[in-house]
């Protein structure tokens, strides 16, 4: 069976071997580009967020591919988010297009429901199913940690390179490999390949550069498309950045597993209470928790993404205004919708990086007006 | 002779600024833009190639403003600084005790914060041009009333009238009104220029301590109107600096002298001069279709000749690679 799933960053790369090792046939749509999202703002409700409009032209080019079924997930997040798959599916089928809809979900039924597609599939038992899963999940596991490692050093590497696009192409390279390895043998084979790769980098001795940290929705945090590449760019002004989500750590999510992250995130939450007591909706409380997290380990900056009309952003970012009132680390955020002018944005960063690069020569650190 | 240029290409106007070595200003000039920066740029360098004295020779030009970047790549910049350092350093060298910019252009507008010398905060308007210049100008149009005069004008008015601020086409059709109701223009002048300025600080100021010395540039800080209504608000004084309009060139060329004279020359080096206007410029647009990524290649040609090419994610379309290669095919 061929299906299609749409993009979050690099999500494809774990989510797309889980699909494998289940004995699907994944079809993996181009990376979201403009012609894509052109393609879902057309069909898209038109207050919707930008996240939105990304998957549904990412599942268009999918189903051009030729799917015989669509995967989404689907949940009691408290945002929107969650029923976005639904909608998706619906639209979808309003256009005309013929494919089976798989919606996972947390309830008993769903995971019932998938058991029995991927014994057709297989032709097998429940044992065999069972089975099947757990590589599945261990494989992707394994695809997570060496895909965050990949990026965590991409990070370290991007402000510290002797040559220009040195890390950019290590990283690029380094995508196609975990892409490929598609067995524990041969992820550990590449896991030797990537550390191989940075090794053999020139790095800037005794440079140290502003670290910056990357807030807000999960897409638009994870989709370089959506986010201008921030990586890229502040790296390219000499910062270095941390992104308060992994791909990795997104996947480990729903499973409520991954020791790391689970307690980052709970330790964010709980950081965040005296802010905001209530989970209101989407990223909300991480929002507020890892400004502050990130302000106990000495970061110099905040970069907030949130997408045009999404509420529990507007929310987060209205809190910020005062947590950052009272805490002195500074924070800039932005708000993405479909439009291409990186020059505003571009503008806003620089003026940022060049303010903060003052700021630490003058105070060495954190200073409060 | 040594000469400074600092070169601001925002979307409304465009303004050049030349200082000499001490800092002092031989030159400046002030246009428009008229959605065509290249040109704008050759017609700015025509005019002070003749107004400035044989013997003063450019030692380096900095640019800044939206089209910072290509036009900063067609001269030859040693410098392209974005608009918001550059505002503040030119703030700071007229007066070293500033605390507050406030800084309203064509399209945007700026508040800097600046606490014992250096910028610790600041703003950029987002979605809205309600508060900007360009606004302004419209009205003035639509009034035939010259912009230059508007301030004054809004200072004769008796008494007030409410004029919405958050959004031009409310205003619009409050100013519409109001002068079906017989309301004088002074007055809704007035409105609108105090609109403005609730519109800025509603905008803006979210949070931000706002302390004199209050420095307020940009084209519009010409408008005195404008300039009482923050005063009004702010309840304290507000200057207004002699070449309010032209502050971004200003910094950018103050920043340019200290790059040229601490390092020698700046890193980009290579101000090809004001010998331009024979020059062909061209910017070339086009989808690489290499990767599923499809980056847009945004590709910069002088004379033909290609000089830069930004918009590409991975290595492929590094500038010195050889270029013919994947020239072809794409244009």
């Amino acid at each position: 069976m061929r299906v299609g799933f749409p993009h979050i960053g690099y999500v494809y790369v774990i989510f797309g071997a889980f699909m494998r090792a289940l004995g699907l046939t994944t079809v993996i749509p181009p990376r979201p580009s403009y012609n894509s999202l052109i393609e879902g703002v057309k069909h898209a409700p038109e207050q919707i967020c930008v996240p939105f409009k990304a998957n549904l032209g990412c599942l268009i080019q999918a189903l051009k591919m030729g799917v015989d079924a669509l995967v989404g997930v689907h949940g009691d997040w408290t945002c929107r988010f969650g029923y976005y798959s639904k909608l998706h599916h619906l639209i979808l089928h309003d256009l005309g297009y013929e494919f089976e809809s798989i919606i996972i979900e947390g309830t008993k039924e769903s995971i019932k429901n998938i058991a029995e597609r991927i014994k057709e599939v297989n032709r097998c038992g429940l044992t065999k199913v069972v089975w099947l899963f757990l590589r599945a999940f261990q494989l992707a596991n394994k695809k997570g940690e060496l895909l965050e490692r990949l990026q965590e050093k991409t990070r370290w590497l991007r402000p510290r390179e002797e040559t220009k696009g040195a890390a950019e192409s290590i990283f690029n390279k380094g995508i196609e490999i975990i892409d490929k390895a598609e067995s524990f043998s041969s992820l550990r084979v590449a896991k030797k390949k990537i550390d191989r790769m940075f090794e053999g980098v020139d790095v800037k001795e005794g440079f140290e550069p502003l670290k910056i940290m990357v807030l807000g929705e999960v897409y638009l945090v994870l989709e370089p498309l959506l986010n201008f590449n921030i990586e890229n760019k502040l790296g390219e002004m000499g910062a270095e950045v941390s992104y308060f989500i992994s791909e990795h750590r997104w996947f480990l999510h729903p499973f409520k597993l991954g020791k790391r992250g689970r307690y980052r995130e709970n330790h964010a939450h709980k950081l965040a209470t005296p802010y905001l007591k209530y989970n209101v909706g989407g990223e909300d409380k991480n929002t507020i928790g890892y400004y502050l997290i990130a302000k106990q380990r000495g970061y110099d900056g905040v970069v907030h993404f949130k997408p045009f009309t999404c509420m529990a952003e507007i929310i987060a970012k209205t809190i910020l205004y005062r947590v950052a009132d009272e805490h002195g680390l500074p924070f800039i955020s932005f708000t993405v919708d479909e439009h291409t002018a990186e020059e505003g944005l571009l503008t806003r960063l620089e003026a940022f990086i060049d303010m903060l690069s003052e700021k630490r020569k003058k105070y060495g650190g954190i200073f409060r007006n | 002779m040594e000469g400074y240029l600092g070169i601001d290409i925002g979307s409304v106007s465009t303004n050049f600024a030349i200082l000499d070595k001490e800092c002092n200003i031989l030159d400046t000039l002030y246009l428009r833009t008229k959605g065509n920066p290249t040109q704008v740029v050759k017609k700015g360098f025509s005019i002070l190639k003749t107004r400035l004295k044989s013997d003063c020779r450019i030692k380096g030009a900095g640019t800044t403003g939206s089209a910072r970047r290509l036009i900063g790549k067609l001269v030859g910049a040693d410098l392209i600084k974005n608009e918001i350092t550059s505002h503040a350093v030119a703030a700071l060298h007229f007066y070293p005790d500033t605390c507050t910019v406030l800084e309203i252009g064509g399209q945007d507008s700026k508040l800097i914060i600046i606490r014992d010398g250096i910028v610790v905060d600041f703003a950029m308007n987002t979605v809205c041009a309600a508060g900007t210049g360009s606004f302004l100008d419209h009205q003035a149009e639509r009034l035939s009333i010259p912009i230059e005069k508007f301030g004054e004008l809004a200072l004769g008015a008796k008494s007030k009238v409410n004029i919405a601020s958050k959004c031009t086409v409310f205003a619009e059709s409050d100013m519409i009104h109001k002068a079906q109701l017989g309301v004088p223009t002074e007055n809704i002048i007035r409105g609108l220029c105090e609109g403005i300025v609730r519109n800025y600080l509603n905008n803006l100021s979210r949070g931000k301590r706002i302390q004199p010395r209050i420095v307020f540039q940009g084209g519009v800080a010409y408008n005195v109107g404008v300039k009482a209504a923050f005063e009004e608000v702010l309840d304290s004084e507000v200057t207004v600096p002699g070449h309010a309009g032209i502050m971004g060139a200003i910094g950018v060329s103050l920043l340019i002298k200290d790059l040229v004279e601490n390092k020698g020359k700046g890193k980009k080096g290579g101000f090809i001069g004001m010998e331009i206007q024979e020059m062909e410029f061209e910017t070339k647009v086009f989808e690489c279709k290499g990767c599923p990524n499809i980056c847009e290649i945004v590709q910069i040609e002088r004379d033909g000749k290609l000089i830069d090419r930004y918009g590409y994610r991975c290595d492929r379309w590094e500038l010195l690679k050889t270029k013919d290669k994947f020239n072809k095919g794409h244009d």
